[in-house]
């Protein structure tokens, strides 16, 4: 029998690796709009959040926060860590902050699609 | 026995052929060790830990690629030359010369263009000799390492 910590190490994604893909950066940005934060916390908080659904390779995270902090919209800094160890946090930037809302506002509204083609709001009728 | 800081080395080794800062390597390093430590503190043995750890950072070919989509297209060339001089060169070596060489005509090319369209300023001659000897710096580099 698989330990608890053994057993998030399967890979069977609840969502789609295209799904994981475009979800990064609202969540990403969302974590850091609640205050700093590094890396290996950021995996923790994504995995927490989706119950163990949404698993990233850890190592593909630090790429996707380069890219964001590039565009503009984080920005890191080096501190130290609980161990003493040096560690590098990232800050949400106003331009961050703009972005998740937009991003938030897209992510609504095809919400709001599904839900009106799951109730049958919006019917095409065929020919 | 069971050495943390030569095990995360061995595996930091793998993710600097494409990730060649050292600020970006100290902060995967980071990762490994934090992702062991809570390993470790929930009992399981120090080189299950660590294997899990590097499990989950994923696929080192993996890794390499999304950092090299970060790279500036100079620095993916640069690490593209550095790593072909590093590769020993039995099996696809033909192919490798031939997109060698066709990397370098292209360079030669654009050169040549920058140098035709307009006077040669400082700055234009200062780009030829940039794209000319930066490729001749690093193929000597490369003849050198063979020896």
């Amino acid at each position: 029998m698989l330990r608890k910590s053994e057993a998030r190490t399967e890979i069977a994604p609840a969502l789609s690796k295209d799904f994981v893909a475009a979800s990064a950066a609202p969540l990403i940005l969302s974590i850091l709009s609640h205050g700093d934060s590094y890396g290996y916390e950021i995996i923790r908080r994504v995995g927490e959040i989706s119950d163990g659904e949404m698993r990233w390779a850890d190592g593909m995270l630090y790429p996707i926060l380069h890219r964001l902090e590039k565009r503009g919209l984080i920005e890191s800094y080096w501190g130290v860590g609980d161990g003493g160890r040096k560690r590098r946090y990232y800050r949400l930037r106003r331009a961050g902050l703009d972005e998740l809302e937009s991003l938030r506002t897209s992510w609504r509204r095809i919400n709001a699609m599904l839900e009106r083609l799951e109730t049958g709001g919006a019917h095409v009728r065929p020919g | 026995m069971f050495d943390l800081d030569s095990e995360v080395a061995a595996w930091s080794a793998q993710v600097a052929q494409r990730c060649d800062h050292e600020e970006d390597i100290a902060e995967l390093e980071d990762h490994l060790r934090s992702a062991f430590e809570r390993l470790s503190a929930e009992g399981m043995p120090a080189e299950r830990a660590f294997e899990l750890a590097v499990r989950r950072m994923g696929d080192v070919a993996e890794i390499n690629a999304e950092y090299e989509k970060n790279r500036s297209l100079l620095s993916r060339l640069h690490g593209s030359l550095l790593s072909w001089g590093r590769q020993p060169t039995r099996g696809h070596s033909g192919q490798r010369e031939n997109s060698l060489a066709i990397v370098f005509a292209s360079l030669i090319i654009a050169a040549s263009i920058l140098l035709s369209s307009a006077d040669i300023s400082g700055s234009a001659a200062a780009g030829y000799l940039l794209i000319v000897v930066v490729p001749l710096w690093l193929v000597s580099r490369r003849l050198a390492g063979r020896r």
